[in-house]
């Protein structure tokens, strides 16, 4: 025993799935076993190969299919090392995908992958320098399981329940029946299960955590809050005459579902939640962008025509003005439409009678 | 072939048709605003009473006035890339040439004269170019004139146009009234089938008309407009223009008077060169303030309401319907009355202007609480359409705000414009007021006008306002 050695074996993705520790050499790999390291892959020989550790005498030729300069020259070892020494076996073997027939000898560096049969191994010995210890991400650390007390999601749930329900029945004019009633709360709820579960299920194959409660505690602050702003935003704008304010709304609605999406995506990978921020702030940016483009021609670019939405009358702190003041402040309209009317715009008209 | 049944699916009932023959224009694009659902009950009556009428045999009249007349008698033929894009009537009225017909038969030429091209035809299959004077887009006419020159053998060597200025139709003077019930003979070219004659009666004049056109008993159908109406005499009574449809023989004719008043006018005008835009556009600011003038010296009438006065127009030209949810209604109670002008400014297919309307609904939401009726009368008041950009005009902009008069409910007042984008300077306008000081009771109202300046349009606009007050002052 010269030097110590693990073999590691590799998964398709390059990650180590089992390691073996080298007791002693030449090792045996093959599906017997009597091997070393017995390896269950049905293209493999009974003793397939064997590691030597080589001392640097000279080696002899390889015999390699092609026979190419950087097996040759890892063929003949310097300083000594790990060789490689194929038995008879139908399969051969590949050397960081060059092909080594049976028989055949190479040197085998810790950098090479060593692929025999279906099954692909890497050496590390002692004289490989090993890397520092890498400093842990956030996101490696355990999930927090009391991120949030165990009553938050449930309430929040109810809190979101609630507010369906008192939206629902504020629109409707009570000809509505219970069915009616409870299609209306639960298809909103259902769709937030099912989207949470969907996000669980990709966190699932990513991070290998079925994260739920994780998604599902997101949809829900995101639902709420903005159907929170939805309420508030008209009602303020009708207390104080602010209709402009309506405007946010769009931008809110927008932004809010980029910021969802955002903070589900960090769940599912971690570790890349600045490029998620810009990758998904660009398509709110864009979905803007086209949102806005769709409305040159409109008064405003964001925001209804008017707003239409009239809160019981005790909430109306701003004050009426007189007529002639809104006559007067109806002028500003004409420049920008005259403006507006030099424009082109080839889009069939209705006969006037349809557009009302 | 350019057939079309007189009943197109899209259009309202008692909506107007203006009789121009022309393939794969849609009928309903030619036929003026009219409110959708209340006219078709008063309308329905009348059919039962024309079917038990047999429709009465074609007199020795309509045969020798057809005879005497046919030579005067053209089909207006407006091409497009020499194939006739759409067709209408004419008739001669000078031994110059001068030609009578509809200003919407001949509006593609008059709006693209590069693209449409206009022609004459008699009955007898001659035919040759005409060129477009004047018209008056008010009364829905033109003055057209022969090219060729009669007599001429160069440009007439057939001597058709001598034939068709020999013997101009006249017109019936003003100081002999025509009675109600008297025969009239209607004559064109429906659907570019053959020349007709067509027997029927006058009605005297549409009633509640700012304009008012001659109501004919009689079928007159598309490609008949521009047609002359003439009485036992042969003189013109009135021009073919449209036609009520879902009706029975209800059609409409421009009275004559304002077909002489053209060619007194324009007798000598010369032909209009390019596009018609301007002279439209002068036509439709004397007549939107004429219109808007007359408006505005109107006082409101009021409708019955325990809190407010909303403003209803007086029905000197304007029609009122009301409609509402049952008295044993669910939740909202809703009364609406509609108010508007019938007859509208034909300029395009797909522009039509010059009225009026007034729409007030009354809400009551107390069997539903303050909350709900905020909700669900909001929802009424988001939901009134207000037109999207289009080829003839903009996008609404609209100014907003609360507004109280001194003795009036506080109220909340949407005014919103849409400019016209060939017709420099004129507007539709769209007032939307709601009043802001009562839980469960709501006064929406809506006011439009189509094709107004932007000075009327603020005139209006105060005019409207200035309408709503309590009741019972306070």
């Amino acid at each position: 025993m010269d030097h110590a050695a693990v073999i590691e074996i590799v998964d398709r993705d390059g990650h180590c799935r089992d390691i073996h520790k080298v007791r002693a050499w030449p090792l045996r790999i093959g599906r017997s076993p009597d091997c070393d390291l017995v390896l269950s892959d049905p293209h493999l020989a009974g003793v397939h190969a064997l590691v030597h550790w080589d001392r640097g005498e000279p080696a002899t030729e390889p015999a390699t299919e092609r026979g190419d300069a950087a097996l040759d020259a890892r063929a003949a070892p310097a300083a000594g090392g790990p060789v490689l020494e194929l038995l008879p076996s139908h399969n051969g073997a590949w050397l960081d995908g060059a092909r080594l027939v049976a028989g055949s000898r190479a040197a085998w560096p810790s950098s090479a992958l060593l692929q025999i049969g279906t099954t692909r191994l890497r050496l590390r010995t002692s004289l490989d320098p090993l890397p520092a210890e890498k400093p842990m991400s956030r996101a490696d650390e355990p999930v927090k399981r009391d991120a949030r007390p165990s009553w938050a999601l449930p309430a929040l749930l109810a809190v979101w329940a609630l507010m369906l329900w008192v939206t629902n029945w504020a629109t409707n004019d009570g000809s509505a029946t219970w069915v009616d009633i409870v299609s209306a709360l639960l298809a909103p709820v259902g769709i937030a299960l099912i989207w949470s579960a969907l996000w669980a299920l990709v966190t699932q194959v990513f991070r290998h955590w079925f994260a739920f409660g994780a998604h599902l505690w997101r949809v829900l602050v995101a639902v709420v809050a903005m159907q929170a702003l939805e309420v508030a935003l008209p009602v303020l704008a009708y207390m104080f005459n602010l209709p402009r304010l309506l405007a946010l709304e769009t931008l809110v609605m927008s932004v809010g579902a980029a910021l969802l999406l955002w903070w589900h995506a960090t769940v599912v990978w971690p570790r890349a939640s600045r490029g998620l921020a810009v990758g998904i702030g660009a398509m709110c940016v864009v979905g803007l962008v086209l949102t806005v483009g769709r409305r040159t021609e409109q008064q405003y670019w964001l925001g209804p025509n008017y707003m239409a939405t009239l809160p019981p009358p005790a909430l109306r702190i701003a004050t009426p003005k007189p007529v002639d003041d809104f006559i007067g402040g109806m002028e500003a309209l004409e420049a920008p439409l005259l403006k507006q009317a030099q424009k082109r715009n080839d889009q069939a008209g209705g006969s006037g009678d349809n557009d009302e | 072939m350019s057939r079309k049944l007189l009943t197109p699916g899209r259009a309202a009932a008692g909506a107007v048709l203006l009789l121009l023959a022309a393939l794969g224009l849609p009928v309903a694009a030619q036929s003026p605003p009219a409110p959708t659902a209340p006219i078709a009950s008063p309308v329905a009556p009348a059919s039962a009473a024309s079917q038990a009428q047999p429709a009465a045999p074609v007199s020795a009249s309509a045969r020798r006035l057809y005879d005497r007349s046919r030579a005067q008698l053209l089909q207006i033929r407006t091409l497009y890339n020499g194939s006739q894009a759409s067709v209408g009537s004419g008739f001669v009225v000078s031994a110059e040439g001068h030609v009578i017909t509809n200003y919407h038969v001949v509006s593609q030429h008059a709006l693209e004269p590069e693209r449409y091209r206009l022609q004459y035809q008699t009955p007898e299959g001659d035919g040759g170019d005409i060129q477009l004077l004047d018209f008056d887009a008010r009364r829905d006419l033109a003055l057209l004139r022969v090219v060729a020159k009669a007599g001429d053998a160069k440009t007439d060597p057939k001597g058709v146009v001598a034939r068709m200025t020999a013997t101009p139709l006249a017109f019936r003077k003003g100081s002999q009234p025509l009675a109600k019930g008297e025969r009239i003979y209607s004559m064109g070219n429906p659907h570019d089938v053959a020349f007709a004659v067509v027997e029927g009666t006058y009605n005297g004049l549409v009633e509640r008309s700012f304009d008012p056109l001659i109501y004919y008993s009689g079928s007159i159908n598309p490609g008949m407009s521009g047609g002359p109406v003439l009485d036992e005499d042969g003189e013109i009574v009135g021009i073919n223009v449209s036609t009520m449809i879902f009706a029975q023989q209800m059609s409409f004719l421009v009275p004559a008077e304002h077909a002489a008043a053209l060619l007194a006018r324009s007798r000598d005008a010369a032909p209009v060169k390019g596009a018609a835009w301007p002279k439209l556009r002068e036509q439709l600011m004397a007549y939107q303030d004429e219109l808007s003038k007359n408006f505005l010296a109107q006082p409101w009438r009021t409708l019955t309401h325990p809190r407010y006065r909303f403003p209803i127009p007086q029905e000197q030209y304007m029609r009122c319907w009301g409609s509402g949810t049952s008295a044993d209604a669910q939740g909202l109670q809703m009364q609406r009355t509609q108010c508007r002008m019938e007859h509208a400014l034909f300029i395009n297919e797909s522009l039509q202007t010059g009225y009026l309307g007034v729409t007030e609904e009354v809400y009551d939401g107390s069997k539903l609480g303050a909350l709900r009726f905020a909700n669900i009368y909001s929802a009424s008041f988001r939901n009134e359409r207000l037109g999207a950009p289009d080829r003839d005009r903009t996008a609404p902009y609209c100014k907003e705000d609360f507004v109280q008069q001194k003795d009036g409910p506080p109220l909340r007042a949407v005014a919103c414009l849409r400019a016209y984008r060939k017709l420099d300077g004129l507007f539709d306008l769209t007032v939307l007021v709601t009043n802001v000081d009562a839980p469960t009771e709501g006064a929406l109202g809506r006011f439009e006008a189509r094709g107004v300046s932007f000075a009327n349009a603020t005139r209006l606009t105060r005019h409207y306002l200035q309408g709503f007050a309590w009741t019972t002052p306070r």
